[in-house]
């Protein structure tokens, strides 16, 4: 069973307020005189941006405002889900197992290699009502003709995953954008914030 | 060796005006670090501080009689630091706590930053018109917090509210209150940490 390198960040989005999703790199424009423009690409991959709204209850604004401080603002980096169904699971899965089988999107090439621009994949969430959210490591994805990929977690899912119930997608390596968290609170028990985050490259080779 | 440098010239007041919920509570953390991103996509961070820096900001509605009577503590206010309660990181307290008693258990998990030994904690019942008390906190096991023994301390029943409170000043050092009604007003309620 893994040790993930970082927590997670397990508060979910209000999704009466659309999460809003993008990329982004580092460039700036040089303009010299009539000269044709020249543009300067800072970072030779770009980073994935997350703009979630939260509505949170009891006393879960207390919790998001000391994770915010324990990640010292930008400076410690979590494994965020994207909350998305990057990946399709095909049957149900009882609690204990660790494979688990998903659409076919060739995992293994796409995710998984080193030298691909999009292997943002080799951590996976998996979430169902009433539980918390699940992140583990792929160690391997093996495809089924273009079937399907098995996927090998490195630990056990602890739940039974139904596979109507079941949101999937990757948990991407994230930091928040700002050094600063806004918290506004209507009731003692309610508080609202907007959270943007970045997912960057990791450097772990596990 | 040289004499530590010591950051507060003035006795510390408290501030325990109950906040109008319906005009919202704003708590904003600042943390501070700089960074670095790499061509190839690494980040590299120097975290600045360890501990963040805290404002609240809400408002208060006073009306004649609490307003005069008030007005010498605000003006103490801008020349000494204050604990302020952080109202929205309230917990709960999970048993009673008789006249004189110390021990009372909440409804957090203390944190190295909340509910810690030497703060001081606002308890209240929830009602506009219930008691509160300002105690220090002497020791903390788990969710259990031990007082500081009070002379003429007030009973407080289980499920009622506990606020940790943090040292602050007036942003700006000025307070500003707006005419609601010719007999009220309504302050706006602005502190950060030190």
């Amino acid at each position: 069973m893994s040790v993930l390198p970082y927590p997670i960040f397990h508060f979910e989005p209000d999704f009466t307020r659309e999460p809003r999703y993008g990329v982004a790199s580092a460039q700036a424009p040089l303009k010299i005189s009539n000269a044709t423009e020249v543009v300067l690409f800072h970072q030779e991959r770009a980073d994935r941006i997350f703009a979630f709204d939260f509505a949170l209850s009891g006393s879960a604004g207390f919790a998001l405002a000391e994770f915010f401080r324990e990640r010292g603002g930008i400076t410690r980096p979590f494994f965020l889900p994207s909350w998305r169904r990057d990946l399709q699971h095909l049957a149900s899965v009882s609690a204990g197992q660790t494979t688990i089988d998903v659409e076919y999107i060739n995992y293994s090439v796409t995710h998984l290699t080193g030298t691909s621009l999009d292997h943002y994949g080799r951590f996976v969430f998996i979430w169902t009502p009433g539980q918390s959210v699940f992140v583990e490591r792929v160690i391997q994805a093996v495809p089924t003709g273009t079937s399907y990929d098995t996927l090998s977690l490195d630990s056990p899912i602890p739940f039974t995953a139904d596979k109507q119930l079941v949101l999937m997608g990757f948990a991407h390596v994230a930091r928040f954008t700002e050094q600063s968290l806004d918290l506004t609170h209507i009731r003692p028990s309610l508080c609202s914030a907007e959270i943007t985050f970045r997912s960057y490259r990791e450097a772990i080779t596990i | 060796m040289p004499a530590p440098i010591t950051t507060l010239s003035a006795t510390p007041l408290f501030f325990n005006a109950r906040p109008a919920w319906e005009r919202t509570i704003a708590v904003s953390i600042k943390m501070q670090a700089i960074s670095t991103t790499s061509r190839d996509g690494l980040m590299q961070t120097h975290a600045t501080t360890n501990r963040g820096i805290y404002t609240i900001r809400y408002a208060v509605v006073r009306n004649r009689a609490s307003r005069l009577a008030y007005q010498p503590t605000q003006l103490a206010q801008l020349t000494a630091p204050t604990w302020v309660p952080f109202w929205p990181f309230r917990a709960l307290t999970t048993n009673s706590l008789g006249i004189g008693g110390t021990s009372v258990s909440i409804s957090l998990l203390s944190s190295v930053d909340w509910f810690a030994a030497g703060d001081w904690v606002l308890l209240y019942e929830a009602s506009a018109a219930g008691t509160n008390q300002w105690r220090q906190i002497a020791s903390v096991t788990g969710q259990t917090l031990t007082l500081v023994a009070l002379g003429g301390s007030l009973a407080f029943g289980t499920g009622s509210s506990i606020a940790p409170a943090r040292l602050c000043v007036r942003e700006r050092g000025e307070a500003q209150a707006d005419l609601y009604h010719e007999t009220s007003e309504i302050e706006s309620v602005n502190f950060r940490t030190l």
